[in-house]
């Protein structure tokens, strides 16, 4: 097939994917940590336990996108769709962030459009990395044709250009609520997660405790769910993050188009109304900054988190360059020399 | 050599694969928008027989043929560079259409990406290089334009230096007075237009490189190779050149697949949002008039562009790797 | 008509016959072959144990892991019972032969309890049944290998070495086996524990009758705990014999190599021997393997020696042993 694993730039695609390095195989120092060890010995633990500014930043962000999807609904002074007498208002104490151009408070949408807006892209998220982890570990589990077969097909979902793809997708399909949207979205948003998932699980699928689960009678299945996955619950996480962020960027996209229905209101769906009324021309700017801003934010959100993922994965990418060496050196330290029983006198005689 | 030939074999594989999801989507999708569509082009009667039927090979109307039957007739209207009629822009075909829109595309879109990579990774090598320095106050500037909607950047530049300032041209590729041309005049005039968005897609795209690379280079700098020639006494700016960047951009390139085609999306949104006569606003024209044939043909020629762009790609990797160069 | 009965003299259980490993690696443009294993007859009896001994790369894991089917052997055949092992039902072949691994860090799963590491095999190979069927069988089984019953709740990490590789042991132990294959079961462990291990696996011999193979590159620790030893260079059989014969009169040149490194082979507590010289990898694979580093090499050895029997038991491949006046006159085809 064409698609190998023992090609140069597929693998140092992959080392891009896992926030690997370059190059050949580091013993320890690069190696193991990408694969989270939620509980090792010889390895202290006190790395886990710092968490990260950004890590800490982008759940607050997170945080706050999360409560305004729940009680924005609640909390919206006017009813988004309303008309009202003031048209193109700037900002005012009636219209926190001014009126479109029949009058609609734009805070009010912006409140009711976030439960929308996050609905698609975690769904998007969850589905594509459902397919992800089935295509991506399954493949690099199994090898042979079948990997080749399915590291094929996501190679090339990777560099179909998704948007136009959707935009002839969803030009077809009759215009879906969020499930159908976020599906459309997920089929072209899992390759990327996929190539990660197997890149790990092709690092792991060789090592002892799973060759021990083999002999000790364990199917296939069971070793893919209750030993591969648990080791790599932080790429999960990372493409899970990944993946929404694409989803809500994208989403946003198709709503722009008009792609999608644009009576429910979401922020894409808002940017839609202001660009067809040529808000733009009209100098309101308080109708489109701020649903981008609103994206924009949440994508960051999930970028710092993402990056205090990636960080927890490849501790050397901390900013910080002393924290970065610490934890480098008491991460992956190897040191080859046997290691020692901290108490051998436990074992009774 | 072997490596080209396999990224080759992949491109083939794609093309195909593109081809043929064209082929079957319309076949595939549950209702039958193509057949509304077609009925309404023949009441308004604006569709000559001839054009007719090569709608219905297109779209498979044709329930007399089977469906192997039709799929090689696409292939052979491919061949031919038959694309349909577009709706929107009838009676233009669909290739002479998108003949228009591409060079506008592959222009702007094209020389932007390449700034925004070489931007991106030099500064992104910088700021791995300084690691812990001021460079990297940089990084969650970086963070926050990586994840703003190419549109809505285009949206707040345009009502900047646009609307505001007023340096540049609001919208469009070109004057309306001037004629499309090879002069002096036009050029430059379609020079001036092009600057605002290509700033805005500079800006969406330069941080996902600056990241990338970052991240890339912090890694790679704490290898031993690098240490070493660290310890050898070479000069900062050979070591951060000729050792460490050249290995971290290594990764970023073979990336350069998984970015494009996110790069290519984005731009078509700017496109639309600047009126620019590309193949983005084309698309978006053929949104609007549910103009399928176009909307297809666009989707096939931007995955032939991305797929040559990453064949590019892959022969760069092999010019810059050293291992792959050995036996090449 | 399996024989019942167990220790040296009994009807073997495991058999090899010209067994052999074969990997090719894709470099490059060019492939190179790297012959792990080859021509391999090895007899493990029950209630005795089988050493292989040799340095890094040599191809004792190898061995290991194609006993217990985790590698496909590129020739040669596996019989257990007299029956081809390859034709055998995976989860029915694994009942009788357990391997436990060299690394007590690497071979448990860090997210997983020692006794859901003990449960699975139960539950597997049908030695329990789920529900407190299961937890008095991980007791059990945790008594076995003289560790508490109440690490079974414990997670990997929480146990010392020589602990961990206990329960690795027990883990192997679940499906009732006949076979257990050993890799360097105590090479990673601290000094002070191994010995409690290698006699914990004695002890596992005589009482239940287990076939043992076990693998190391401590000739003097096989000395102590085997009963045949089996040496192997560059992936051949260069001599084998019983462990005392082996080690106090070894008959070919690597043998006695590997044991004028070893400080004192009376003694136990030894240091890993030969960890750095890899001389293996490298080596010629037509002929003598070891004629590079040979002090004794001769233009004969270009050839393969034959097996050469020293006493009854005990035999060595190389050139030495045979008389002179039977040596292929040989010296001419040196290319
Ligand atoms: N999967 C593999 N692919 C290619 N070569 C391999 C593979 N596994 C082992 N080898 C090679 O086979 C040879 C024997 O390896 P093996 O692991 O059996 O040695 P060993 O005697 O167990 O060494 P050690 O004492 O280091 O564990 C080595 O040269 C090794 O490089
Ligand atoms: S056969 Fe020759 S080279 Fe090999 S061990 Fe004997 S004397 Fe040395
Ligand atoms: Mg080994």
């Amino acid at each position: 097939m064409a698609e190998t694993s023992d090609r140069p730039a597929t693998d140092a695609v992959d080392d891009v994917l896992a926030g690997d390095r370059v190059g050949g195989p580091v013993p320890g120092a690069a190696a193991d940590p990408l694969v989270s060890e939620p509980a090792d010995p010889g390895r202290p633990r006190r790395r886990r336990r710092t968490m990260s500014g950004k890590f800490v930043a982008g759940l607050v962000i997170l945080g706050l996108f999360v409560l305004m999807a729940a009680i924005g609904p609640l909390v919206a002074p006017y009813d988004p769709s309303n008309l009202g007498p003031d048209v193109l208002a700037p900002p005012s104490w009636q219209h926190w962030l001014g009126t479109t151009g029949t009058g609609q408070d734009v805070l009010s949408q912006l409140l009711v459009g976030a439960r929308q807006t996050l609905i698609i892209g975690v769904l998007a998220g969850l589905i594509a990395t459902a397919i992800s982890t089935i295509i991506g570990v399954t493949g690099g589990f199994v090898g042979g044709i079948a990997d080749d077969l399915l590291s094929l097909l996501s190679n090339v979902f990777l560099v179909v250009p998704a948007l136009p793809l959707l935009i002839v997708l969803t030009g077809y399909l009759p215009n879906g609520g969020p499930v159908a949207v976020a599906a459309v979205i997920s089929l072209t948003g899992w390759a990327w997660g996929s190539r990660v998932l197997r890149a790990q699980t092709l690092s792991i699928r060789r090592r002892d405790y799973i060759e021990a689960a083999r002999v000790a009678g364990e199917p296939g299945w069971r070793i893919i769910v209750f030993e591969i996955l648990p080791h790599v619950r932080a790429i999960l996480a990372s493409s899970f993050l990944f993946t929404v962020l694409f989803a809500i960027l994208t989403q946003v996209g198709l709503a722009f188009l008009g792609l999608v229905d644009v009576s429910q209101w979401s922020w894409g769906v808002m940017l839609y109304w202001a660009q067809s009324a040529d808000a733009l021309n009209a100098g309101a700017w308080w109708w489109f900054v701020p649903p981008g801003l609103a994206v924009a934010l949440i994508g960051t959100g999930l970028a710092l988190l993402n990056f205090g993922v990636d960080e927890f994965i490849n501790p050397r990418l901390r900013s910080n360059s002393l924290r970065g060496r610490a934890a480098r050196d008491s991460a992956g330290g190897f040191t080859p020399v046997v290691r020692t029983d901290p108490q051998p006198s436990e074992v009774q005689r | 050599m072997k490596f080209l030939l396999r990224r080759l074999g992949f491109t083939l594989i794609t093309a195909w694969a593109a081809i043929s999801i064209n082929f079957f989507l319309p076949r595939l999708m549950p209702g039958d928008p193509v057949q509304l569509m077609v009925a309404r082009l023949q009441q308004q009667g604006a569709v000559s027989p001839n054009a007719m039927q090569a709608m219905q090979v297109a779209f498979g109307l044709d329930d007399h043929t089977s469906l192997i039957v039709q799929y090689f007739q696409y292939w052979g209207q491919l061949f031919r560079g038959d694309l349909g009629r577009s709706i929107t822009f009838y009676p233009s075909s669909v290739s002479e259409v998108i003949g228009q829109a591409l060079p506008w595309t592959l222009v702007l879109v094209g020389v932007s990406t390449v700034i925004s990579f070489l931007l991106g990774t030099v500064l992104g090598a910088f700021i791995g290089w300084r690691r812990g320095s001021w460079a990297e106050t940089i990084l969650p500037l970086s963070t926050f334009l990586s994840s703003v909607p190419y549109f809505w950047m285009g949206l707040i530049v345009i009502s900047l230096f646009g609307a505001k300032l007023g340096w540049f041209p609001l919208s469009g590729g070109f004057d309306q007075g001037i004629d499309p041309s090879w002069s002096s005049d036009f050029v430059s005039n379609a020079l001036y237009h092009a600057v605002l968005p290509a700033i805005t897609i500079v800006l969406s795209s330069v941080a996902s490189w600056i990241l990338g690379m970052r991240n890339m280079m912090v890694t790679v700098m704490d290898e031993d190779y690098v240490l070493v020639a660290q310890a050898k006494g070479l000069s900062r700016l050979r070591v951060l050149s000729a050792y460490a960047a050249r290995n971290a951009v290594l990764p970023s390139i073979a990336g350069f697949a998984l970015s494009i085609s996110f790069v290519v999306s984005g731009s078509l949104l700017v496109e639309i949002v600047f009126s620019y006569p590309g193949i983005g606003y084309s698309l978006y024209q053929a949104v609007n008039n549910e103009d399928f044939p176009l909307m297809q043909g666009i989707f096939l020629i931007i995955t032939f562009a991305v797929l040559l762009a990453n064949l590019v790609a892959d022969v760069a990797y092999v010019l810059l790797d050293p291992r792959t160069r050995q036996d090449a | 008509m399996t024989s019942t009965t167990s220790g040296p003299g009994a009807e073997p259980v495991l058999r090899t016959t010209s067994l052999a490993k074969h990997y090719t690696l894709r470099g490059r443009g060019r492939r190179r072959t790297v012959r792990a294993v080859d021509d391999l007859d090895l007899a493990l009896v029950p209630g005795t144990v089988t050493a292989v001994v040799g340095e890094s790369g040599s191809g004792k894991s190898t061995v290991a892991k194609m006993l217990v089917r985790l590698v496909r052997p590129s020739s040669g055949r596996i019989t257990l019972d007299g029956r081809d092992a390859g034709r055998m039902n995976l989860r029915a072949y694994r009942k009788d032969v357990q391997m436990v691994f060299q690394d007590p860090f690497a071979s448990l799963n860090s997210v997983h309890t020692i006794g859901y590491h003990l449960a699975r095999p139960l539950l597997n190979f049908g030695r329990a049944r789920r529900g407190a069927d299961v937890a008095g069988k991980v007791r059990d089984l945790l008594q076995r290998v003289k560790l508490d019953p109440q690490f079974a709740d414990k997670l990997p990490h929480e146990l010392s070495g020589g602990q961990r590789q206990r329960a690795a042991i027990a883990r192997a132990l679940a499906s009732e086996p006949r076979v257990l294959l050993a890799d360097e079961p105590i090479s990673m462990l601290d000094v002070s524990i191994r010995l409690g291990i290698l006699n914990l696996l004695g002890e596992l011999r005589d009482t239940d009758g287990l076939a043992i193979l076990y693998v190391t590159h401590d000739i003097a620790s096989a000395r102590y705990f085997a009963d045949r030893t089996v040496v192997m260079y560059a992936g051949k059989v260069v001599e084998s014999g019983t462990a005392l014969e082996v080690t106090d009169q070894p008959a070919h040149p690597y043998t006695q190599l590997l044991i004028s490194a070893a400080p004192d082979p009376q003694r136990i507590e030894i240091v890993d021997v030969s960890r750095a010289s890899s001389g293996a990898a490298s080596a010629p694979t037509d002929g003598c393997r070891f004629r590079d580093r040979c002090p004794f090499a001769m233009d004969v050895c270009r050839q393969q020696p034959p097996d050469v029997a020293v006493t009854p038991s005990h035999t060595a491949a190389c050139w030495l042993r045979v008389d002179e006046s039977q040596r292929p006159a040989s010296g001419r085809e040196a290319a």
